[in-house]
């Protein structure tokens, strides 16, 4: 993801790039971009917009370096500014606490769900998700590029612009609410 | 034979484990186990954590519920198709502009 060498491709090369690495990532970004808006017109346009940015600063993208790193930014940052403007989303959470999490001395590290292995094997695809779409967007995409894309902790930092550590504490809340929502929605549901 | 003397120590004294609650490294045993996990921990650390819950109960717990939690999400989760026609009109506005 190195932004500052400009490269001078051919339009050939262009091309060359753009459906050899561009393009076989459709997927994630369709699935990502599905999961920041809850909507499918809403997602297509947001996944079409990120390739017509890429493709027009593809002179700042060097060949065969991380293409799905790149685009995944370039998607972030239309979404934060184009779309979630428009929507109702809470605008921001407020991290002050949780940042520090692994620096400060008391931090809560019990164990603190009775959550059960054999609860959560036994739900439904449908309620996980749920579960994981019931969060603020911004711990919803920690888990999304982390667990469901398999972004390492470097990539995320990158793509979302915060400090490795950040993307942990982010990580580290994200999945403990995640947990909370998993516990009550069995709770209600009756499972033991 | 000595595996099986060996598996029958290891349960008791993980049963042994159970009824003392708290993991007395807790705040060092749950980052090693995020890192662990999200497959970013040293291999010391990787070490240290495996032989760590072979005696720790609250941990090795933690550790099978945080690594369900991650395989659900990974294997639960459907994905959703690309829509047909996105390709193409994405295709189609590049040639516009290009």
């Amino acid at each position: 993801m190195s932004e500052n060498i400009r490269q001078n491709y051919t339009a050939l090369e262009k091309g060359d790039i753009f459906d050899k690495e561009f393009m076989p990532n459709i997927d994630s970004m369709y699935n990502f971009a599905y999961r920041l808006t809850f909507d499918e017109d809403d997602a297509k346009d947001l996944v079409q917009e990120t390739y017509l940015k890429a493709f027009r600063f593809i002179n700042s993208f060097e060949k065969g370096t991380n293409a799905k790193a790149w685009l995944f930014r370039i998607l972030k940052n239309s979404f934060i500014n184009d779309f979630r403007k428009k929507s109702k989303e809470p605008s921001k959470v407020d991290y002050q606490e949780v940042e520090t999490f692994y620096n400060s001395e008391d931090t809560d590290v019990s164990v603190t769900t009775d959550l059960r292995v054999e609860t959560i094997q036994d739900m439904i695809g449908d309620e996980i998700s749920n579960a994981l779409n019931s969060l603020a967007v911004d711990f919803r995409t920690v888990i999304i590029l982390c667990d469901l894309e398999g972004f390492t902790y470097e990539e995320m930092a990158k793509i979302l612009d915060i400090p490795i550590g950040t993307v942990r504490s982010r990580l580290h809340r994200a999945r403990n609410l995640l947990k909370e929502k998993l516990q009550s929605y069995a709770q209600s549901m009756g499972y033991k | 034979m000595a595996i099986m003397f060996t598996n029958w120590l290891k349960n008791t004294l993980r049963h042994k484990e159970n009824t003392t609650e708290m993991c007395q490294e807790s705040k060092k045993c749950l980052e090693i186990l995020e890192l662990l996990l999200d497959g970013e921990a040293a291999p010391e650390q990787a070490e240290f954590f495996h032989a760590h819950i072979e005696n720790c109960m609250p941990c090795y717990k933690h550790y099978n519920l945080e690594k369900k939690i991650r395989e659900i999400l990974q294997t639960k989760i459907e994905r959703r198709a690309v829509p047909n026609d996105l390709v193409e009109s994405i295709k189609i506005k590049i040639k516009e502009t290009a």
